[in-house]
């Protein structure tokens, strides 16, 4: 035993083994036990039914991701002659407006087959949107509607968000990189929503986006433009967080250009000069080129933070929103399991999630690896 | 001749004049045009601020009254006043979520500065077996956001079985220790001027207070941990489930890395032969040269565990544990709204850490600047 002890962690390489335990072991055991391992549980835990109450949960293999994830386009039956005097459980009818729309109940309806031939597959599904192609009716059916709604809006958020914030943080970097007093001023002021919590930015512009009293539509109005009802309207809804979202988020990824632009040699430039470039073409032939990785860094984590947005939607609109147009992955899934306590599901939602966002990493995975090849 | 000469040598000089007076005239008016739109750009990023600071100071009632004109955004120092920020006070209990906050972000910055650089340190500078391994375990847990594995989180710390329990109390109170022990001495090398007209006792007793003082909040978080676990299995609704799990993490311990495998061999190779242990190298070699690194990770932690809203919001049912933002999404829908209190809490969040910014701008820009740079 005592010369176990001195072959091993009295001899240099013992210490050396001692040491990676005690300073290493604490982080790698501490990411175990809350990363790797909720991790797995989530995996384990999405094919179950389980509850947050603590109700028996039994195993019942994909059917969270069968909910999820099932979707499908099918025809519509014809529109019919005459419209039915009141609302169909399943049918075509006349709203107020006198504008035919399309009714779907399944619950309750047990011979939906007899109502019309090629429905019955969709029972347990729900209408998402309808379309006409020609004079055919089709629909879009999901069996859980707000999770695609909720993918759709971070799919949106990302494509406004991504492009845009991108290319405002390079011009605010390339304003801020001229070498003139007073520079540094500026680089202040635009950082400093950065270092505002989001959840108090949220809060303050819910008040400057108020449709009666928000600061937002008094300026506008000076423009005369607007007024706009802003988070109250579902055409509005999100891009008002998206455009909350760039103004706090831009001046981190101006620092990141302005770091990027400062590390491009000067000489650069001079060559370009000497060979009679102007301004746009110092900029699309040197300035873009140098900035190839920052870009795609930036791009990176933006559209990665745009998966993750959460915070903004919940202080926001706590309830996804009108007509849940600011629902997001990560709030449907904190609502079915926090909100209801369905930790089963929103265990398969996060899944879904993780997925997602592997995808996008590894799409940069590609735009990086092509990068180097090119070197 | 002469005079043909002198008038078209007198004309070229006037046309230089010209020439130069319209090039300055074109650069200043181009200065002006440069300054006017970042100023303006300045005022997007600020008037939200501005406004919040300006409410939180006036009357309740001139809040909304003044927003139709610039007043929102113009300070009345004739009608400043104290009512909003002692009506946040009387109705939330202010004071706690500042002190849980300022407790939770110290604790996590801290106390993860301290454990995830060892780990960085025992990946970068230190040969053993399955370090390999575990540096792309720890590269790719990167990619996995905290909000994917929320869910099943919760779940898991709601449920705490006493083998984990018991785990992360002893990882605990290494890290307890080890603090103990660099306290300790960094007091000693403190005091050590003092020593010489002290006597000894006095010295002694200084570096116990000191240490014991200074480590006080891991050994409050010990007590609260142990007294939870003698309640129940649950950790819901304590200090301890807001910071064990964020403590050790992958981003980190990569930027550590990246830092502390481009120091020179030659910094701790003499050391290292002449015998000394692994923890003194990490200490005194390696620590006291990679400040700008510390600066960067401690800057962007302390930004994210500030504004941190989801988790704490999923795991604190009572006052007493809740942190500021969570305290903010509350107090914001409680009864009556009075947007000028809201705006004195959102104020009162704000400007401690817009200070800290100012004060410290040069490392913010930094350490963002940094995060960006990636291997």
């Amino acid at each position: 035993m005592r010369l176990f002890f001195q072959n091993n962690l009295t001899g240099r390489k013992g210490r050396d083994l001692l040491a990676v335990l005690v300073m290493g072991g604490p982080a790698f055991l501490l990411l175990a036990i809350f990363m790797i391992w909720p991790f797995i549980l989530g995996i384990d835990l999405s094919t179950t039914n389980q509850r947050f109450d603590g109700a028996q949960a039994s195993d019942i293999g994909t059917r969270n991701y069968e909910r999820i994830l099932g979707v499908g386009i099918g025809g519509l039956p014809p529109k019919p002659e005459v419209f039915p005097d009141s609302r169909p459980g399943v049918g075509w009818y006349l709203d107020n407006q006198g504008k035919a729309d399309f009714r779907w109940r399944t619950r309750g309806i047990d011979d939906l087959d007899e109502i019309w031939e090629g429905l019955e597959n969709w029972r347990g599904y729900e209408v998402m949107s309808v379309f006409s192609i020609g004079s055919n009716e089709y629909a879009i059916f999901a069996r859980d509607p707000l999770f695609w709604r909720s993918l759709r809006n971070n799919l949106a958020f990302a494509a406004f968000v991504v492009p845009v914030q991108t290319a405002l943080a390079l011009m605010l970097a390339i304003l801020i990189n001229q070498k003139l007093p007073g520079m540094n001023v500026f680089r202040t002021i635009y950082f400093s929503p950065v270092v505002t919590a989001m959840v108090i930015v949220a809060v303050v512009w819910a008040f400057l986006y108020n449709p009666r009293f928000g600061l937002i539509n008094q300026m506008l109005g000076v423009l005369s433009i607007g007024p706009f009802d802003w988070l109250q309207h579902p055409a509005s809804a999100l891009p008002a967080i998206m455009i909350m979202s760039i103004w706090q988020g831009v001046g981190f990824q101006m620092v990141i250009f302005l770091a990027g632009l400062q590390d491009i040699p000067e000489d650069l430039y001079e060559a370009a000069s000497i060979d009679g470039a102007g301004v746009v073409h110092k900029f699309r032939y040197v300035t873009l080129p140098m900035l190839r990785n920052t870009t795609i860094f930036v791009v990176l984590t933006t559209t990665i933070l745009a998966f993750r947005l959460f915070d903004q939607i919940n202080v926001m609109t706590p309830d996804g929103g009108p007509a849940s147009s600011t629902a997001t992955m990560v709030w449907y899934a904190i609502r079915r399991g926090w909100r209801e306590s369905e930790i089963g599901y929103a265990s398969a939602i996060s899944v879904v999630f993780v997925v997602i966002v592997l995808m996008i990493s590894l799409v940069q995975r590609v735009f990086v690896k092509s990068e180097s090849a090119l070197d | 001749m002469m005079t043909a000469d002198t008038l078209t040598s007198q004309q070229q000089a006037q046309e230089a004049r010209r020439r130069a007076f319209v090039a300055r005239m074109r650069e200043i008016s181009r200065r002006i045009f440069t300054y006017a739109l970042m100023s303006f750009i300045g005022f997007l990023f600020l008037f939200p601020i501005i406004f919040m600071v300006v409410a939180a100071f006036k009357p309740n009632d001139r809040v909304i009254a003044d927003l139709s004109s610039f007043a929102a955004l113009l300070p009345n120092f004739e009608t400043f006043t104290l009512d909003n920020v002692n009506d946040v006070f009387s109705r939330v209990s202010f004071d706690q979520y500042m002190f849980n906050s300022l407790f939770l972000t110290l604790v996590t910055v801290i106390v993860g500065l301290f454990v995830n650089s060892m780990a960085a340190y025992v990946l970068a500078r230190m040969r053993w077996v399955g370090r390999a391994v575990i540096l792309s375990l720890v590269v790719s847990l990167i990619i996995i956001p905290l909000e994917a594995i929320a869910v099943p989180l919760m779940m898991m710390v709601n449920n705490m079985g006493p083998f984990v329990n018991l785990v992360v109390l002893f990882i605990l109170i290494v890290i307890t220790l080890m603090g103990w022990n660099v306290i300790w001495n960094a007091v000693a090398s403190m005091t050590e001027n003092l020593s010489r007209t002290l006597p000894l006792p006095v010295h002694f007793a200084l570096q116990v207070v000191l240490t014991i003082l200074l480590t006080l909040p891991l050994t409050v978080l010990i007590y609260f941990m142990i007294g939870q676990i003698e309640k129940g299995g649950t950790w819901l609704n304590s200090y301890h489930v807001q910071i064990l799990p964020f403590i050790a993490e992958p981003f980190s311990i990569f930027l550590f890395y990246q830092f502390f495998i481009n120091i020179p061999k030659d910094f701790d190779e003499a050391a290292y032969v002449d015998g000394a242990d692994n923890f003194r190298i990490y200490w005194q070699i390696i620590v006291p040269i990679s400040r700008p690194v510390f600066a960067t990770v401690a800057i962007l932690k302390f930004l994210q565990f500030w504004s941190f809203y989801l988790w704490p919001l999923m795991v604190t049912r009572e006052d007493t544990y809740r942190p500021l933002m969570v305290g903010m999404d509350f107090f914001q829908t409680q009864a009556p709204i009075r947007w000028g209190s809201i705006m004195a809490y959102a104020a009162m969040v704000t400007i401690p850490v817009l200070i800290t910014f100012l004060l410290f701008q040069k490392w913010f820009v930094q350490s963002v600047s940094s995060s960006g740079v990636k291997g």
